[in-house]
């Protein structure tokens, strides 16, 4: 691996770190603001169920019943070929646990595309799967 | 001779007729016999032809056909029959209805087209007695003599033969047809009493005459191989079904009959389509041949009167006419469809005036063309308002909105019995779609049913969809509980409590209309609906979150429990969906085109090596695990397992940022590496969930979550280990430098995620529960891109120029590997010229 790559994976893997911790601390804790860690024209997906835009998606985020989050495990790759314009990407995937108001712990994970715009990172687009069905 | 004393013997055994003419009075040109009683001697006619049937073939069966038709279906067995220059006389008795028949006309009986003949009659020329001539005893002879030797035709044998019957030597001194229904009835019975009948396998009753087969019901409801009538004078469609109602053969031959030389025939008598499997030698659904008036009957060129836009004045003349009007549309170049044509027809047909059901529709001589009847209201809209002009709509090819003038042909027939009446195929074809067991009435598609061939039911029109479903609620009530109505254009439902008579309706499914608001539904508020499905109108685009469109249709149906198949009980628009798109046209990428393929190749070892076609020397791979090991016991054959996955894993919580490098692949060499060292797995397809994140046409996100079964082989545990996996890709698609196959693409993969985690007990609970098609089996069904790829491949092999690849792909289904067996084949036989080379 040349040390381009090398420097390049780490500052994903640092980027992901930082960037993941902001995003559970907003979804737990503060949904109203959820809508800054997205690109105007974000893309999201949970459980199948899409909306698009910065404002949607927060909306979405509203409806949702409280959460707990706790990530477990972490990866991120820079992507090579550029996915979106001409920007640095990354794509970081996280899963863990969750627990929804007062419903069971459940499996979750996630995939980010982020990028960054300006001197912050914006999620393009986020998906995010529950491994059971919520009731 | 008549009038003289005489004696017949006809030396067959019977004992002679002394005729004595006791009574000397003739009857001729009168309708009463007076005081006279026709009992049971020999009675004398005389016809009194005067010569004038010489020019008939057979003058003696055209009277004969004239005498059946005058005594209106009596027994009536002429004697003796003799042929005369003048006259021609014959003997009868016991025919006492016959006789009252004839007076009825006045003694007169009329041939052919009208000639008049007069009959003289002399009752009670002779005594009679049992042992003279009698016809009933020799037909029952004759029959059983058949009976006895029943016949071998075609293969097909049991056969009772009784061609050209009346001129069987048995008869040389009796006249016995099969055309007087009287004696085609007392044959009949003859036959089913005879104990051999049960043999009898079909009959053979050709070159008898015959008009009417009314009484072979006396030998229906048995299967039959063979009813052979041809060579008769059946002439009527309504008569014959009618008559066979009952009757039931493998095939019915109707050859030589005036009914067969008919335009209407073969449809005219599609009643008898489940009696007959064959007729006439072809089988009953090849036979039936679409009757269309516009097929001869009706020459648009010269019948009716022109209607355009230089005499649109005259249209009200036809205000009141009941009779067909052809609309005429040219499109020289067959730009549009019939269903696209009726598409953009319909946006002119006023949903408030009359019913419009074009009828009879067909594309001929470049002009869209069809009758309608009985909508004078829309015909004047339609050239009053609009001209005569239908708009189309700009397209690529024409960006400039265009209009199609067209034109009218009033009063192009009157309306025939033969002629569909759309009310009728309406109710038909609503008929023909309820599942009783299911209580279901699916309209699915309505105007697919074949009882709407030639009707155009575009149910756009609310009218038209309201009758259908007043139809619908009048014929099953309360008997059904679900209707369908997908795909049939709707525009709006109005006046749905018509429903309500249907009191037990409780689901109704309108995915794929075209509701643009979902006030275009508001009647069927009233309903007391549970079920409901919305999906694919343009409304569901009216709503951007999920929640949103159910808390609007919630709203207007307040008892509603499911919305488009989701229980609403769960919360609106968190329902779990098995797929996500961001992006229709990435359709592809989750099936054939990548994401099945991929999966499939990874299963088995050997396939798994052909994976390397995705990975550039550039592309990443990440392996994690986050599956977690029972607390409770310490399982180390599972530890093994799982290891397989996890020694390749990584995870950045738990390791330094300057060991971030560690665990991630590049190029692909070391991926290969690691996806070789993986176990061999099988996916259980039906468990897949994806989400196309991201695509452009360039690139595309593509995260898939699903269940797939470790095949590892382990001779300690042999019960299956499921795993649930999940995949993140980040594809770049290929589509320049692809020559010939412009759709061709080439799939590379710049980073991928796998992932490995415990399944719940759900997932492993249903796990392979359902069977996904074997891709084997769909090799048939290759899509655009995989035949483009296919071409492209067979191209780079064989060098030849692309009209020879396709065709020689094209001949071996395409399956590459026939393909290149076709080509090295035709190589060898020098069957390839030097210009299908590149």
């Amino acid at each position: 691996m040349n040390s381009d790559l090398r420097t390049k994976i780490e500052n994903c893997a640092r980027t992901a770190e930082d960037f993941t911790r902001l995003y559970y601390a907003s979804l737990d804790n503060r949904r109203h603001q959820m809508g800054r860690l997205y690109i105007n024209t974000a893309v999201f997906s949970w459980n199948g169920n899409g909306a698009t835009g910065r404002e949607m998606i927060e909306r979405y985020f509203t409806e949702l019943p409280s959460s707990a989050h706790q990530m477990t495990n972490l990866d991120a790759q820079p992507i090579m070929e550029e996915c979106v314009g001409a920007q640095l990407t990354y794509v970081i995937l996280a899963s863990g646990t969750v627990k929804y108001g007062d419903q069971p712990m459940r499996n979750f994970q996630q995939s980010f595309i982020v990028t960054a715009d300006g001197d912050k990172w914006k999620i393009v687009s986020d998906c995010y799967r529950l491994q059971e069905v919520m009731v | 001779m008549p009038g003289q004393r005489r004696v017949l013997d006809f030396g067959d055994g019977t004992e002679p007729i002394l005729l004595d003419y006791p009574d000397t009075r003739i009857f001729s040109n009168c309708s009463s016999y007076g005081d006279r009683v026709p009992g049971l001697s020999w009675n004398e006619f005389t016809v009194h032809h005067r010569g004038q049937l010489e020019y008939q073939c057979n003058p003696q069966q055209a009277i004969m056909e004239a005498i059946y038709e005058a005594v209106d279906g009596a027994e009536f067995y002429p004697v003796h029959y003799q042929r005369g220059p003048r006259e021609d006389t014959f003997l009868a008795r016991n025919c006492k209805q016959a006789i009252d028949n004839l007076f009825k006309l006045s003694l007169a009986i009329s041939v052919g087209k009208g000639a008049s003949i007069p009959i003289k009659v002399q009752l009670a020329v002779a005594e009679s007695n049992m042992r003279q001539i009698s016809p009933h005893f020799l037909i029952a002879s004759v029959l059983d003599n058949l009976l006895k030797r029943l016949e071998q035709q075609n293969g097909v044998d049991g056969l009772l033969n009784l061609d050209n019957f009346g001129a069987r030597p048995e008869f040389r001194n009796v006249v016995v047809s099969l055309a007087n229904p009287a004696i085609l009835m007392n044959v009949c019975q003859v036959i089913r009493n005879d104990p051999a009948c049960g043999r009898v396998n079909g009959f053979i009753m050709t070159n008898n005459h015959i008009r009417e087969v009314r009484y072979l019901n006396l030998l229906s409801n048995v299967d039959y191989a063979l009813l052979d009538l041809s060579g008769n004078k059946i002439r009527s469609a309504e008569r014959l079904c009618r008559d066979l109602a009952q009757f039931r053969a493998r095939e019915l031959l109707l050859n030589r009959n005036p009914i067969a030389k008919s335009n209407k025939f073969p449809g005219n008598i599609k009643a008898l389509e489940n009696n007959f499997q064959m007729v006439n030698g072809l089988p009953f659904n090849k036979l039936h041949k679409a009757y269309s008036p516009l097929d001869g009957e009706i020459d648009l060129y010269v019948d009716g009167t022109r209607i355009d836009e230089v005499n649109a004045f005259q249209l009200p003349e036809f205000e009141h006419s009941q009779h067909w009007h052809a609309f005429l549309v040219p499109d020289p170049h067959h730009e549009f469809q019939q269903e696209s044509f009726f598409n953009m027809f319909f946006i002119y047909v006023d949903p408030n005036l009359s019913e419009f059901y074009p009828c009879y529709y067909r594309y001929d001589r470049g002009e869209h063309i069809f009758l309608v009847r009985n909508c004078y209201d829309q015909i004047a809209n339609l050239v009053n308002n609009f001209k005569l002009q239908m708009e189309i709509p700009a397209m690529p090819m024409f960006p400039e909105k265009r209009s199609f003038g067209y034109y009218l042909r009033m009063n192009v027939s009157t309306f025939k019995k033969q002629h569909v009446v759309p009310e009728e195929c309406l109710i038909k074809a609503v008929e023909r779609r309820y599942a009783a067991q299911n209580r279901l009435l699916d309209l699915e598609q309505l105007q697919a049913s074949e009882s709407l061939r030639n009707v155009v039911v575009h149910l756009s029109s609310p009218k038209i969809l309201t009758n259908v479903l007043s139809v619908a609620s009048k014929q099953f009530m309360t008997n059904c509980s679900e209707i369908r109505l997908c795909n049939n254009k709707i525009l709006t439902v109005q006046k749905a409590h018509i429903l309500r008579r249907m009191g037990n309706l409780r689901a109704v499914d309108l995915s794929h209309n075209w509701l643009h608001e979902l006030s275009a539904i508001e009647s069927l508020s009233e309903l007391p609906l549970k079920s409901l499905v919305l999906y694919g109108n343009p409304l569901c685009r009216n709503y951007c979150l999920p929640s949103e469109y159910v808390r609007a249709v919630t709203q207007m149906f307040p008892q509603l429990t499911t919305l488009d198949g989701v229980d609403l009980q769960t919360n609106p628009g968190q329902a779990p969906q098995k797929d996500f798109l961001c992006d229709i046209a990435a359709y592809e990428l989750v099936g054939d085109v990548f994401l099945k393929d991929y999966l499939r190749e990874f299963e088995g070892q050997d396939e798994r090596a052909n994976l390397h076609k995705y990975y550039t020397d550039d592309s990443l791979f990440t392996m994690t695990s986050t599956y977690k090991m029972p607390s409770h016991y310490i399982n180390g054959h599972l530890v093994r397992r799982i290891s397989k996955y996890s020694t390749h894993a990584r995870n950045l919580l738990k390791s330094d940022i300057s060991r971030a490098a560690n665990g991630v692949h590049v190029g692909k060499e070391e991926i290969m590496v690691v996806l070789m060292q993986l176990p061999k797995v099988t996916h259980d397809f039906h468990s897949l969930q994806t989400d196309v994140m991201y695509y452009d046409g360039k690139s595309a996100v593509i995260n898939v979550t699903g269940l797939l079964r470790d095949e590892q082989p382990d001779s300690r545990d042999k019960s299956d280990f499921f795993l649930a996996f999940s995949r993140q890709f980040v594809i770049k698609i290929d589509d320049e430098g692809q020559g010939i196959s412009k759709g061709a693409r080439r799939i590379r993969i710049t980073n991928e995620r796998f992932n490995i985690m415990n399944p719940s007990q759900k997932m492993i609970r249903s796990a392979f529960k359902v069977n996904y098609p074997d891709h084997t089996a769909e090799k048939e069904k290759d899509s655009v891109d995989t035949k483009d790829y296919k071409l492209l491949i067979f191209q780079e092999i064989t060098g030849l120029i692309s009209p020879w690849c396709t065709s020689i792909v094209e001949q071996a289904d395409w399956d590459l590997e026939r393909a290149l067996k076709l080509f090295i084949q035709k190589n060898a036989a020098n069957e390839i010229p030097d210009q299908a080379i590149a």
